[in-house]
């Protein structure tokens, strides 16, 4: 398919989301005395657990956007540092190394050097923090891969470990050598290179915003009339940094030196102790013989090794949503358009600022926050926040949206999680829930053609663009576009 | 002839665990009640309520290992097996002795023997009936991690081992396996969450931030109690502190020295150890589960009794359970140590008096030994407290303000008189860290205590209270049918909502000593209502959620003699109740928000899985 031009008409607010796979790509442009100027929010994919993930057209879509901009960016917006987010940069640096940027905003987490410490250069808490978390999950990676256990769990943590790392794990555990950050994956780029590329490779410092901050809007967007509230993340307290000891204590043993997997399978005592079932009286095994009276030995065991607690895949989790919650959640007004783009936020970041956003409310009891609920009630436009998945979008944030918006999910089906866990990556539930209120196009379901083949819509996709209440969708080559 | 049996089995035990060695009454003997044993051990009575049975099966490498004797001669001999760590037999006796000792003082506070978890009686009835657990399972060594939990699905408790890590791993060797169930503390934790379920049905429910919090805090509190217990370790340390108990170290061996000129040595220098004998330890008395903190490179116990300072921030704050919880535990502990001040207030005058130091490094054994007489003393008392406050906490959605309103009237209850001071000390305790009587008008006594009931509410005719060691089958049918129907009747009278069953999922008789001497005789009776909701109405497909109100009945047996009694009439003195209201509905919906339940659709998400509460243990 030739790339199409744009139909839109000029001087038209458009938010643009490219087709990438499981990860985000939007561009939203903004009409000024200047002509169309534009900002783009994070440019990332990673392959998932199924390795479906990625379908291989992030490259192509940079090109097009640069085209599409001439390379120059009013505002580059990178909500937080996970693969699905940023890995763009970096796959794609020989493009973006001739980009003109007028600014990056990114996430407090990512403040690089201690904004107290004026005279020298000082590491900030939060960049140690960071490097700590990056370490784990790299350590927690090698680990899990040179294992080589195969299941549907061991492939979930895998996937979310890639995404934290943007480290490809095939690679290590097929050559027996321990991951590096530095190396890049399939595809090329690393999430290393790429946070190097936006703090220094621009020759810009970026802005670190956390809630309640006043953004620093560039002139040019400003005088056309954008305006811009920062909603999350919460401010860096210790208590995330407290959460951070716990996930290291839960997971320090599969942390030590490699000890080729005996840690799993120590036993302390040797040999002679050991013994079968039937060296225990009967009774020992009563408790199970309501469920067997031929052999409660085997219903017990079953029983214990179904509650070996899953640390892994516990902390594989944490560490995901530890990365989601410091998403940069913008909101943009424009002509009186109310834009919300809630990066990957999930429960701890929505709740924050929906209820008052002071850490001295309880969460969870208090009724949402009036000016919250106002945002929530008047948006023209929402960029579903984790590919749609649980939790991203609390059902109360849900309930108090109004009914008439257009929202946009990047994502792609079977990529995380499954429906019989009722972890299904875009949730279903979810976006039903969100189809009442709104107009939502998923970007898996339009098909697109790159370097000759066709990248088909998944199964079950609509066959046109949904009409909505205001505003209209149109289709691009490789892209969806939003008039608001 | 023959010889009856004893009253109590000699086993022996860590106090603490392996790490603290010899030192500290740390390798402690206890009197364990007997009870008739098969090799496991496994208590043979299989109709006891509170039976336990050891089971050492492996989950992670799928072997068993050899079962205990205990009755083995050359075990009875040696009054149970010396502490070891590398002999699995100590492993098994252990758990047996730290989890039967705690049952028994757990009985001794609630006045009746206990039973362990009763599955939920609604819909499929069979499914409910596999829930049940008659005899507790205890598996010391089921998986490889750094946890240990109770598991309602595996009707038991797994405790893990692992590697120590090899850096700052205090008093462990670097790498080395640490056994979760030769932690004194942590048995007697996991225990404390197995007896609470038996108790009640549905406090695993986690219906807002305090109820997780509050297992945690209740469980460390027992496990922190049951330190005052035994004697050698706590003369020891009441003497390391100088009387001090509330104290974080112990005054090591020797003086810090070495210095030509000590006045004019560097601060570092000061407190820089040249030899052990100068290295401080940690009060053991007030930390929970030193080895395993110090293992996983906390380079400290995992918690502490006095974990967090007064202040009314925190408990706005901190929602991770083991934190909040620490809250609790810290406010129980203020109040405990208040007392204990202020109880030995008059031997500190006498021992100054006679020309002792205000500030002591030594003191004499006789006052220390009066000291721990205290101490041990006001512990009992305080740890009966806070289980009988159990008997008073309405049946659902505990928060710690209404488990403050539930020890101010369990006290009450027995000691109308407040002599000790008891609930001046636990109310200010709490003031101090923002725990507030949930929906009390003022912060007096007789309004924190929970309201009696209603005097025109009618008797409960016929009710069999049993005796002290419980009720056969055919008395509790007859009971559940007299309290079934007295529930359905009076639903209103109640304060439940009218139009939504009522069902009773627990009673128990409890047997107490009043303060004159007398026996009293209570009937604790909870009884349930349960809506069923759509968790998100403007999205059914995530499922249904489970509302439920409730309130605990508190029946008194009149006295013989009284006019009811020839009457069979029972007056009912409390109604503790949560009543169904859409405020508890909403702040429901929002903690199952904010513990992230919104997006799935399972039946028993709201349930406690206590393996994976962050941090574990």
């Amino acid at each position: 398919m030739a790339t199409k031009k744009s139909k839109a008409k000029k001087g038209e607010l458009r938010i643009r989301m490219y087709r990438v796979g499981f990860g985000d790509f939007f561009l939203m442009t903004v009409p000024t005395a200047e002509g169309p100027q534009h900002i783009l929010i994070d440019c990332g994919v990673t392959p998932g657990k199924t390795k479906k993930g990625d379908i291989g057209s992030i490259k192509a879509a940079v090109a097009h956007m640069a085209q599409e901009t001439s390379k120059t960016l009013a505002l580059i917006i990178v909500t937080h540092r996970h693969q699905d987010h940023i890995i763009g940069f970096s796959r794609a640096a020989e493009i973006f190394n001739d980009f003109k940027v007028g600014a990056i905003w990114m996430s407090i987490w990512e403040t690089e050097y201690d904004p107290n410490e004026k005279k020298e250069k000082k590491k900030s808490l939060a960049s140690e923090f960071q490097d700590e978390l990056t370490a784990l999950a790299l350590g927690l990676q090698s680990r899990v891969a040179l294992a080589g256990k195969k299941d549907s769990d061991t492939d979930e943590i895998l996937a979310m470990l890639q995404n934290a790392t943007g480290v490809d794990h095939e690679d290590f555990a097929a050559t027996g050598t321990t991951a590096s950050a530095k190396k890049p994956g399939k595809g090329g780029g690393t999430n290393a290179a790429s946070l190097a590329f936006l703090k220094s490779g621009l020759k810009l410092e970026p802005e670190y915003y956390t809630r309640g901050d006043k953004p620093k809007i560039p002139k040019v967007l400003k005088d056309a009339g954008l305006t811009a509230q920062i909603l999350g993340p919460p401010p860096t307290d210790e208590i995330d940094f407290m959460k951070l000891m716990d996930l290291k204590k839960g997971v320090g043993q599969y942390l030590g030196e490699d000890d080729g997997g005996i840690t799993e399978m120590l036993d302390p005592f040797g040999a002679s102790w050991q013994a079968n079932a039937n060296e225990y009286p009967l009774s020992a095994f009563r408790e199970f013989s309501r469920e067997s009276k031929e052999s409660p030995n085997a219903v017990m065991e079953a029983a214990i090794q179904a509650a070996q607690p899953s640390q892994l895949f516990t902390a594989a989790k944490t560490l995901d949503d530890f990365l989601n919650n410091q998403s940069l959640v913008v909101l943009f007004t424009f002509g009186g358009k109310k834009l919300l783009f809630a990066g990957d936020a999930q429960g701890g970041n929505w709740e924050y600022w929906m209820y008052g956003g002071t850490p001295e409310k309880a969460p969870s009891v208090d009724q949402i926050d009036k000016d919250s609920a106002s945002i929530l009630s008047h948006l023209d436009f929402y960029k579903v926040g984790h590919h749609g998945s649980t939790n991203a979008t609390p059902v109360s944030a849900v309930e108090t949206m109004g009914g008439d918006f257009a929202s946009m999910c990047s994502t792609q089906e079977d990529s995380f999680g499954s429906e019989k866990n009722q972890s299904e990556v875009p949730r279903i539930p979810l976006l039903e829930a969100l189809a009442k209120k709104s107009k939502i196009v998923r970007s898996d379901q339009f098909a697109i053609t790159l370097s000759g083949s066709e990248v088909p819509a998944i199964k079950g996709s609509p066959t046109r663009l949904p009409t909505p209440d205001r505003g209209r969708f149109e289709r691009g080559s490789i892209y969806i576009d939003y008039f608001p | 002839m023959k010889i009856e049996n004893p009253v109590t089995r000699p086993l022996k035990a860590y106090a603490f665990d392996p790490s603290a060695g010899r030192l500290l009454g740390n390798e402690m003997s206890m009197a364990v009640r007997f009870q008739e044993l098969d090799p496991g051990p496994v208590v043979r009575d299989r109709w006891a309520p509170n039976a336990i049975a050891i089971v050492d099966y492996n989950g992670a490498t799928k072997q068993y290992y050899k079962p205990v004797d205990l009755d083995d001669r050359g075990i009875l001999l040696r009054g149970g097996l010396s502490p070891s760590e590398a002999d699995p037999y100590f492993h098994q006796q252990m758990v047996y002795a730290v989890i039967t000792n705690t049952i028994q003082h757990f009985e001794e506070a609630l006045g009746r023997r206990i039973h362990w978890r009763r599955g939920v009686r609604e819909g499929d009835l069979e499914a409910a009936a596999r829930e049940d657990i008659y005899t507790l399972n205890i598996y010391p060594h089921a998986f490889v991690g750094r946890n240990a939990f109770y598991s309602p699905r595996a009707h038991g408790i797994l405790f893990g081992y692992f590697r120590a890590g090899t850096k700052d791993v205090g008093r462990n060797l670097p790498g080395q396996p640490v056994f979760t169930c030769l932690s004194h503390d942590v048995v007697v934790h996991e225990t404390t969450h197995a007896i609470v379920d038996g108790i009640r049905s549905f406090f695993t429910e986690q219906t807002n931030p305090d109820v997780s919090a509050f297992h945690e805090a209740f469980a460390d509190l027992a496990a922190l109690f049951q330190h005052f217990t035994y004697e050698e370790a706590l003369l020891d340390t009441m003497e390391r502190t100088g009387g001090k108990l509330y104290q974080y170290q112990l005054r090591p061996d020797a003086e810090m020295a070495g210095y030509d000129d000590y006045a004019s040595a560097t601060p570092e220098q000061k407190h820089d150890p040249l030899l052990s004998a100068q290295i401080s330890a940690r009060n053991p008395l007030i930390e929970i589960a030193q080895q395993f903190g110090e293992a996983t490179g906390k380079n400290r116990a995992l918690r502490s009794a006095l974990g967090t300072k007064p202040n009314s921030l925190d408990i706005l704050k901190l929602t991770e359970p083991h934190a909040r919880g620490s809250i609790l535990v810290a406010a129980v502990f203020d109040a405990y140590f208040a007392i204990y001040l202020k109880r030995t207030a008059d031997l500190w005058r006498i021992f100054r008096a006679g020309g002792g130091s205000a500030n002591p490094v030594d003191i004499p054994r006789p006052l220390a030994m009066r000291l721990c007489d205290e101490a041990r003393a006001l512990s009992r008392l305080f740890f009966r407290l806070c289980v009988r406050a159990l008997d008073y906490c309405a049946p659902v959605d505990i928060t710690f303000g209404s488990y403050l309103r539930s020890i101010v009237t369990a006290d009450f209850d027995l000691h109308p008189e407040d002599e000790i001071g008891i609930r001046e000390a636990v109310k200010q305790s709490f003031r101090l860290r923002g725990i507030m009587p949930e929906n009390a008008g003022f912060f007096s006594d007789d309004s924190i205590r929970w309201p009696r009931a209603p005097e025109d509410l009618p008797p409960v005719v016929g009710l069999n209270f049993g005796d002290p060691n419980g009720l056969t089958m055919a008395q509790k049918k007859e009971a559940a049918a007299i309290l079934q129907a007295y529930v359905t009747t009076n639903c209103e009278l109640l304060g439940f909502s009218a139009g939504v069953p009522v069902v009773v999922p627990s009673f128990h008789p409890v047997f107490r000593i009043n303060s004159d001497g007398s026996l009293r005789i209570d009937m604790v009776v909870e009884a349930v209502q349960t809506i069923e909701k759509d968790f998100n109405p403007a999205a059914p497909k995530f499922g249904k959620i489970k509302f439920r109100g409730g309130a605990t009945l508190i029946i008194s047996k009149p006295m013989p003699g009284e006019p009811s009694a020839l009457k069979n009439e029972s007056q009912i003195r409390y109604v503790i109740s949560k009543k169904l209201s859409p405020q508890r509905e909403e702040r429901q919906r929002r903690f199952g928000e904010h513990l992230g339940l919104d997006g799935t659709s399972d039946q028993n998400r709201f349930e406690i899985n206590f393996s994976m509460l962050h941090g574990g243990i």
